[in-house]
């Protein structure tokens, strides 16, 4: 059954990296809309709003 | 950073601390602590990781269901966002689970994949899932497209119970519930005590992701309130109006990764 070990990393691996994945795809929706609150902030300056 | 906002995001940073700490028990659990099955042999230890993938995706649909309902009854657009946030994260969890499942069916079943009750109906919901992002992106207009999504979130609901109950239902490959049965858990203790500590690890690990995606919406939502107010504001027939955009302190927020924060709107 020692051939299994290889699945049981994969499994575990897979599913370690997806989450991993989603959570720098998360932080970077976060930098892109930081960017975009100051852009606006920047656009509401200029527009003397 | 102020330290209103730093104290505010505290129980978010705990909880995000709290999911990686239960967690990292689990995986020792799993991996050392518990003995490995006497005829699947280690590849019985995905189960450790595929269980608690399904309890997911079951649960982030319940939370779509919820948010679908009250954004129809209410036109909540805080409902509409729990279930828009909970939704890609039950999409990468039902994803998870269809892999990790064809994982473990390779040496015990010797095939990655077969067309049983269990596995069938898990893949409809991979696809209600799908359907669900391709509703809100072609249905023209957001609240439309919430609209749809919401119906579709309360239509594909039940699936859920049938995925859970296609075991018993009909004559499949899949083991039968474990835990989830009418005579109570049929597991020996030292699984099922790593089976419920990766059970709540993974559960909090949920939470704090839809904590964080939510935020991601709500400044997303908010910017795009501003940007159509901006652009009403600028039309040459809107000068000397008195609509402004929003700058009072409901429209900013903040939304926070682990150990960062954006200043942007609150609920």
């Amino acid at each position: 059954m020692d051939d299994n070990l290889g699945y049981l990393f994969a499994a575990f691996g897979i599913t370690w990296l997806a989450i991993a994945g989603y959570l720098l795809y998360l932080g970077q929706q976060v930098r892109a809309l930081r960017d975009e609150v100051a852009d606006q902030g920047q656009g509401m300056r200029d527009d003397g709003v | 950073m102020n330290n209103v906002q730093r104290r505010s995001d505290l129980p978010t940073q705990a909880l995000g601390l709290m999911a990686t700490l239960i967690l990292s028990v689990g995986i020792y659990m799993a991996f050392v602590y518990v003995p490995a099955d006497r005829v699947q042999g280690d590849a019985q230890r995905i189960f450790y990781v595929h269980v608690p993938m399904a309890w997911l995706a079951y649960l982030a649909f319940a939370v779509i269901f919820v948010g679908s309902v009250g954004y129809l009854w209410k036109r909540s657009m805080r409902m509409d966002r729990l279930a828009r946030a909970s939704a890609e994260l039950g999409f990468l969890f039902t994803t998870l689970v269809l892999v990790t499942g064809s994982i473990w069916g390779r040496p015990i079943w010797n095939a990655w994949w077969s067309w049983d009750a269990r596995l069938t109906t898990t893949l409809i919901l991979w696809f209600i899932y799908l359907g669900y992002f391709v509703l809100r992106s072609y249905a023209g207009d957001r609240e439309r497209g919430a609209r749809y999504a919401a119906v579709l979130g309360i239509v594909g609901a039940i699936d859920i119970p049938i995925i859970h109950l296609s075991v018993t239902w009909w004559r499949t490959l899949h083991p039968e519930p474990i835990v989830l049965n009418t005579s109570g858990p049929n597991l020996p203790n030292s699984m099922l005590a790593t089976l419920l500590v990766c059970f709540a690890g993974f559960t909090l690990l949920y939470i704090y992701l839809l904590v964080q995606k939510y935020r991601v919406e709500l400044v997303r939502d908010t910017l795009a309130e501003r940007e159509m107010t901006m652009m009403l504001n600028s039309r040459p027939h809107a000068h000397g109006s008195t609509s402004q955009v929003p700058t009072s302190p409901s429209s900013r927020s903040r939304i926070t990764t682990p150990g960062d924060t954006v200043g942007a709107s609150e609920d």
